[in-house]
């Protein structure tokens, strides 16, 4: 362990522990379709199984062209060239990408299911809600100590979400919640919310938002009505929601009303977030009189409970410093390294690691690339 | 520590105010409940005339609801430019309590109101 202020890490070697706060797996609906309990959704199960096509008819996605085309994900956007389907067993094939990147523990995130706000029937998304997380916990969690599971919870639902938060609370290896962060018919700061805030601060887990271009439909209609590339829609789907829903919940007093809870915004990159904070700062401080709950400024309530996954970085066209920078005013305590595999815009861990070793102190770069998660998810 | 006159009581009615220099500063004098409340016309977010705003109550929230109420006691003065809002009791930004803007103590005598300054 180093001293504070001590600039000694040269290279990702150096590191104690690796962890990739934003994991995915790659689901298709009838990978986990076997896991939807057959006596409670029956019905819906069946209609369900039906689909020829449950993306766009059970979940309602539309992009502005093909996701990915002229690339091998254009045939499954889930996975580069399919590499979650490489080998038979797909645990295996997940820990074998760790591997090869020296990441030692992943927090997994679903992909198909980051769009489950795009359900519109409620039975349906409890249904995929609970098939999801039986199937995620059977086939990657409960069977390894370096993958580590989020329960999904369904907006349209979240009664049931709580059940679920319940229901897996005390179980080896699930250390969140995931609210999808991406075109929510209700916002997550509204009372709506409150049966999964209160069961997962009853349960000491933090609750992670992570954003979706295939919710962009629903999350920003008019921006997406007028998208003519998917380029578009990648780009502006995840720091929009996440503004928007960082900017809700601080202005909205969520954390005051949940002061033991834990906020994890994901997918974002870094650069939005000291802009952000400025900017709920300088107009909290004008026009803090709409929010009088809040006994400090925004930022020190992101300070304080707020945690953000790094990738993606972003270019920096060589400027490396530029990130170093930009993870001391985002704030280092407060940022989670990332990779995002499989997704072909996943960082490696020197994609972060490189650019701010040297510049910031190595208890803050460890921290960063590993020893925050660990404690945030307490693995 | 010195005393300048600032005003007459009879010239300062109550939930008013005046703005007078002391020693070259600009120094506003509130009369709210009975007393004097004396504070530095300068904001420290950009150098407003923060004393030339309105004085207000604030609204407050309370757990467990957090339902928005009212506090009408008037010591809360909004500069006028960017909207920034001081206690004029303690001189502290109500938003942020690392901000203050300086106080000064009143005093009162043969009906005359004086500020105390360096």
């Amino acid at each position: 362990m180093s001293l504070s202020g001590e600039h000694s890490l040269k290279q990702v070697s150096d590191l104690d522990v690796i962890v990739s706060a934003d994991e995915h797996v790659s689901e298709a609906v009838e990978d986990f379709l076997p896991y939807i309990d057959e006596d409670r959704y029956n019905g819906i199960k069946r209609i369900i199984e039906q689909s020829g096509d449950p993306w766009r008819e059970v979940f309602s996605v539309t992009t502005a062209l093909p996701p990915f085309s002229n690339t091998a994900m254009a045939s499954n956007y889930g996975g580069a060239d399919g590499v979650m389907q490489e080998g038979e067993d797909k645990l295996e094939t997940k820990l074998l990408r760790l591997d090869e990147f020296d990441i030692d523990y992943g927090i997994l995130n679903p992909t198909l299911m980051v769009a489950l706000p795009t359900v519109n029937n409620r039975q349906a998304a409890a249904a995929l809600t609970q098939g999801y997380n039986a199937w995620l916990y059977e086939e990657f969690v409960a069977g390894s100590d370096r993958l580590y599971g989020a329960i999904v919870v369904p907006g349209q639902d979240p009664e049931m979400g709580a059940r679920e938060i319940r229901k897996y609370a005390d179980k080896d290896g699930i250390v969140a919640v995931q609210l999808g962060a991406t075109g929510h018919k209700i916002p997550v700061s509204h009372d709506w919310w409150a049966p999964v805030y209160e069961a997962a601060e009853e349960a000491g887990l933090p609750v992670k938002y992570h954003s979706s271009f295939p919710a962009i439909g629903h999350g920003f209609p008019l921006q997406h009505r007028w998208h003519e590339l998917f380029a578009q829609d990648k780009v502006l789907s995840h720091p929009f929601s996440q503004m928007w829903n960082v900017l809700k919940l601080v202005y909205e007093g969520i954390p005051v009303k949940y002061p033991d809870l834990t906020f994890v915004i994901q997918e974002s990159g870094i650069g939005w977030i000291p802009y952000w904070k400025m900017r709920l700062d300088r107009y909290h401080l004008g026009l803090g009189s709409e929010m009088p709950m809040l006994d400090k400024l925004p930022s020190k309530y992101i300070d304080d409970q707020f945690y953000f996954t790094t990738q993606p970085v972003g270019h920096t066209d060589r400027e490396m410093e530029h990130v170093a920078e930009l993870a001391k005013m985002a704030g280092p305590q407060n940022l989670m390294y990332a990779a995002d595999i499989p997704h072909t815009d996943f960082d490696t861990p020197e994609e972060l690691f490189n650019p701010i070793r040297g510049s910031l102190p190595d208890d803050q770069i460890r921290g960063m690339m590993g020893e925050t998660a660990m404690e945030v998810f307490d693995l | 520590m010195a005393r300048h006159r600032v005003a007459s009581t009879e010239d300062l009615d109550e939930n008013e105010r005046i703005i007078v220099e002391v020693q070259g500063a600009e120094i506003a004098v509130f009369h709210t409940d009975g007393d004097y409340h004396a504070v530095l016309n300068y904001c420290v977010h950009q150098s407003g005339p923060l004393c030339e705003g309105p004085l207000s109550g604030k609204l407050v929230a309370d757990p467990p609801d957090f339902t928005w109420d009212y506090d009408d006691e008037p010591r809360v003065v909004t500069c006028p430019w960017h909207n920034w809002k001081f206690d004029i009791q303690t001189g502290e930004n109500v938003r942020d309590s690392t901000y203050t803007v300086p106080t000064f103590e009143t005093e009162v005598e043969d009906d005359e109101v004086y500020v105390i300054r360096g």
